[in-house]
């Protein structure tokens, strides 16, 4: 279990992170979200000790990462892909990380079938693809067989395939009751691989919850209703406080009620009902909307605009 | 998956032996050593051959005092001042290819003991240029000999102080290779680590040769370079200190650069 407790870190006069707390349980697959520059790699490299926090604490099974001796037994990261001499084979990377931690060089071999490098193995690192560096990265954090997963944007420069496995690979490591922190920039795989969501913006906690109560508070979330009489049934709903646009001569998108609530209403008013739907919001359009205000780098567009249906 | 709380902490002693068998392995799996430790070799001997064909091509012509202040052990380690330049830059990448591609990261996350980390590099490299810098010097001084015995001017190995000398070179280059990464710990960049160990060694003695006397005698014989010559030389030549002084001085000059390197890799971010 990871546990950050009102962890700030300053950079000279940025603030990177601010007074962050956040739980990563064990057995669940967290997903660590956040626009460019919201501080999730700071955070990451203060979870592992490679940078010192200003104030706060963030403990790994109740301990300072700085204080364990082979920390690999029990955190395995991903920071950075490729962040290896490139010269070294990718063999001769993992030995030499394996015999830092006490670690038999036999299991060098293991973890590099289980990501499927063992062909290449011999090759130098620097001719490496991106996808062949991530591999390598998570070879590297499965190494010490550990606990608790770091990996930040371990899908990066992946293939459909890789990413697949990815996603695999996480849910099982997790179901085996490791707790693993994972950023990733690509919504829809968080949304498929996490179970609980840590979302901060400009170095601050946004949310810290299930994916399914992050999705659920989005304003997103709406009825879409489809009937001959929209004018008489959006007059209705508005009534009882919901808002409606009208997509259309005969469709309508109503937030604020449920489903079952609109369907009483239009029964109790004999309006006919073609199509009553909920529509979900996507965790990229929750996202979005709960970001919206700490957005560090913007283009002229709006991203939230340009992607909510 | 490990189950904490059943592992016993390992000791500070078996983090450091396994820091050693990490740094070793690094070492040994780069070009850049291989071709480092080859340059050294070749240039010891082969530029100290040079020298000495040289100095027998002239050695009729020269003054009977110069003959007679002859340093033939010393003279066949002449190599060793374009030499150390090798171990050094080498020691200086030790420590600075690990910033330059991000591995230190890997390396801190492995071992959060920095302190262990840089103790580790040290006594790898030191241990590894001590070897071959034995060879290299006795290497060069068997060839150095062969060629004064044409003219009867070799030195023995049981001559006073010739032993001493030999020895001198291989340590004065092992002690280096602890200056360079003590600079590359400090630098962090490769160029800049290389350019600063370039100054001490090359450029000081150049600039304190240029102060008024007897200032620039008596700075010059504190320098690295002075001291370390000072160890492989058997005749002292003016105003050098004398070889257990020299050694003492390259030991401090390696204690300072790396406890200032110990102690600003715990302080800094990595």
């Amino acid at each position: 279990m990871i546990e950050a407790v009102r962890v700030t870190k300053r950079y000279g006069t940025t603030l990177a992170v601010d007074d962050l707390s956040f739980t990563v349980p064990d057995g669940q697959v967290t997903g660590f979200l956040g626009p460019n520059g919201a501080g999730k790699s700071t955070t990451m490299r203060l979870t592992i000790g490679l940078d010192a926090p200003t104030s706060g604490r963030i403990t790994i099974n109740g301990r300072n990462y700085t204080e364990m001796r082979f920390p690999l037994h029990e955190v395995g990261a991903l920071l950075e892909a490729k962040a290896i001499h490139p010269g070294r084979s990718a063999r001769s990377h993992l030995r030499w990380l394996a015999a830092s931690n006490g670690i038999k060089p036999s299991r060098v071999d293991e973890v590099l079938e289980r990501v499927g490098l063992a062909s290449v193995a011999r090759r130098r690192a620097g001719g490496f693809s991106l996808g062949m560096g991530q591999r390598l990265g998570i070879a590297a954090a499965l190494l010490g067989d550990p606990g608790v997963l770091l990996l930040d944007e371990p899908v990066n420069g992946l293939d459909p395939e890789g990413i697949l496995w990815v996603r695999h690979l996480l849910r099982s490591l997790a179901a085996e009751g490791r707790a693993i922190l994972v950023s990733s920039h690509l919504m829809n795989e968080i949304a498929l691989t996490a179970d609980h969501l840590v979302v901060i913006g400009k170095g601050r906690l946004i949310a810290d919850g299930s994916v399914r109560d992050f999705i659920g508070r989005s304003s997103t979330n709406h009825v879409r209703v489809v009937t001959p009489q929209a004018d008489a049934l959006q007059r209705l709903v508005e009534a009882h406080g919901a808002s409606v646009t009208q997509d259309g001569a005969e469709t309508l998108s109503i937030t604020g009620l449920e489903c079952r609530e609109v369907g009483v209403l239009a029964a109790n008013n004999a309006i006919t009902l073609y199509e009553l739907s909920p529509q979900q919001a996507t965790l990229e359009e929750a996202f979005m909307e709960m970001t919206r205000g700490s957005i560090e780098f913007q283009g002229e567009a709006h991203p939230a605009e340009s992607s909510v249906s | 998956m490990t189950t904490v709380a059943n592992v016993a902490a390992p000791s500070w002693f078996r983090v450091f032996l396994a820091a050693v068998r990490s740094e070793w392995l690094k070492l040994r799996t780069v070009r850049s050593t291989i071709w480092a430790l080859l340059v050294t070799l070749v240039i010891t001997v082969g530029l100290g051959a040079l020298f000495s064909a040289a100095r027998v091509s002239r050695w009729d012509r020269l003054d009977p005092r110069e003959r007679l202040i002859f340093d033939p052990a010393g003279f066949s380690l002449n190599g060793l001042f374009l030499a150390q330049l090798a171990i050094g830059v080498l020691g200086v990448l030790v420590m600075s290819s690990e910033y330059a591609t991000g591995q230190i990261r890997a390396t801190f996350g492995a071992t959060p003991q920095r302190r262990t980390v840089l103790a580790a590099k040290v006594v790898v490299y030191a241990v590894v240029v001590l070897v071959v810098g034995l060879v290299a010097c006795f290497a060069a001084f068997t060839v150095g000999q062969a060629i004064f015995s044409t003219k009867h001017a070799q030195a023995a190995l049981s001559d006073p102080g010739v032993l001493r000398a030999v020895l001198g070179g291989a340590v004065y280059l092992s002690l280096l290779g602890a200056i360079a990464i003590g600079l590359g710990a400090i630098l962090r960049r490769t160029a800049g680590a290389i350019a600063t160990l370039v100054g001490f060694l090359l450029i000081l003695p150049i600039l304190v040769s240029f102060l008024p006397d007897p200032w620039n005698d008596d700075i010059s014989k504190y320098l690295p370079s002075e001291a370390g010559a000072a160890i492989f030389h058997v005749r002292p030549r003016m105003a050098t200190v004398s070889p257990g002084a020299g050694l003492a001085l390259l030991c401090a000059y390696a204690a300072a650069s790396l406890l200032i390197g110990a102690t600003l890799l715990s302080a800094r971010d990595a």
